[in-house]
């Protein structure tokens, strides 16, 4: 049997109505064919798989559940990443620690007021304008806007923040569309249906 | 081997017991449903990785929203519904991140060395061609028509019990399997093979 003498029995074969409870048995020419030849056993092995359904299931991590036991029973927050000591560190933060950006401003007079510049960085090339607004701005769109110098479609900006609080924040894109951060681990509802990013550095 | 109706008393049980201060009956729930929640997960989230994750997150929603399940009804259709609703959310964030996101290498080389250290549940390098490719063949499906496949080709549910699940009716069920169907043959017998 050829390839293409294969494909177009295989084709033949998969048009049962297998969905339907239907169990059709795959032919002994096309299994003999298909353990034979490297280019189509892999679509039979593929076909017999999601006829069967049953073997696509796949088992979880050695102790998963009992790892989610043990969270629930205790009340700590249930994830358990490799990367837990990271969470609630939006990667903004990370890289402003990564890139040792810390500042420290002192005011004539008063104590010292320790800030960390947070470099935002938003990917979407199709927008017009962009703002960073959060707790630290009032909200105010109109005073920390990002800007796409090489035109790459990567918005940026730097703004120093507060160290030891909590920053709540969002992106507006074009003046309407507020966006939270996507790869914020932390996040809270905003009290209007949304959910703002939290950053905590 | 234990009859539906059996395991479905035990849910109850479960379910009633965590209820009445006995948090700890819910260890049966969350033995019984972590690998059917994360195969399930697996089968339905385009990045495998995040499954255990997200059957962390099923199963602490469900814990945490239990006044809300009605007794009078089956367990397991109430927790998929939480499952696959939690996972359509994770997969409309995941389709987001691709077009917004904070762009920072650095953290991102850290949190991946880490997690390596750990041992990733899915290798790609070890998953057989053949599972590939049937994995392949369940991308190319509209998201509807996945969940309904999933649930009732791979995960074994009745066309009833689908429906009930995703709250969709019985022929929508049939007609989606049909529209799924059509779809993985023409992936794995077009003519792009040759």
């Amino acid at each position: 049997m050829t390839c293409e003498q294969w494909s177009e029995e295989f084709k033949q074969w998969l048009d049962h109505d297998w969905t339907n409870g239907d169990d059709p048995s795959c032919p002994p020419s096309l299994r003999q064919h298909g353990e034979s030849c490297s280019r189509c056993g892999p679509r039979l092995q593929a076909a017999l798989l999601l006829v069967e359904g049953k073997p696509l299931n796949r088992q979880p991590p050695f102790g998963l559940a009992e790892r989610i036991v043990e969270r629930l029973a205790s009340g700590a927050p249930i994830r358990s990443k490799a990367w837990l000591p990271w969470v609630g560190i939006p990667a903004a933060a990370l890289l402003l620690v990564a890139l040792g950006f810390l500042l420290v401003l002192r005011a004539p007079g008063r104590s010292a007021v320790e800030t960390i510049v947070v470099r935002f960085e938003l990917q979407a090339p199709d927008a017009r304008e962009v703002s960073v607004v959060g707790n630290w701005n009032q909200w105010n769109p109109e005073t920390q806007k990002l800007k796409d110098p090489d035109g790459d479609g990567v918005w940026e900006i730097e703004i120093p923040l507060k160290k030891g609080e909590e920053h709540q924040y969002q992106f507006l894109i074009d003046g309407e569309n507020w966006i939270p951060d996507p790869e914020a681990p932390l996040q809270v509802e905003d009290g209007f249906g949304g959910v703002n990013s939290v950053l905590q550095i | 081997m234990q009859s539906q109706k059996h395991k479905d008393a035990e849910d109850l049980w479960a379910v009633q017991a965590t209820l009445q201060g006995n948090p700890a009956a819910f260890e049966t729930i969350v033995r019984r449903y972590t690998p059917v929640l994360y195969s399930l997960a697996y089968r339905l989230l385009e990045e495998g990785e995040e499954a255990e994750d997200a059957v962390q997150d099923i199963l602490e929603k469900a814990f945490r929203n239990l006044s809300r399940f009605r007794i009078n009804k089956r367990f397991f259709p109430w927790l998929y519904t939480i499952a696959v609703n939690h996972l359509r959310s994770l997969e409309r964030r995941r389709r987001r991140r691709s077009r917004l996101r904070i762009v920072s290498s650095e953290p991102e080389r850290i949190l991946e060395s880490v997690a390596s250290e750990q041992g990733n549940p899915v290798e790609q390098s070890e998953l057989r061609e053949g599972e590939r490719l049937a994995q392949q063949a369940l991308e190319t499906l509209r998201a509807e028509h996945r969940e309904v496949f999933v649930l009732r080709q791979i995960q074994d549910l009745s066309v009833q019990e689908v429906s009930e699940v995703l709250g969709i009716p019985e022929g929508t069920v049939k007609t989606y399997l049909h529209r799924a169907r059509k779809a993985m043959i023409d992936f794995l017998a077009g003519s792009g093979w040759e």
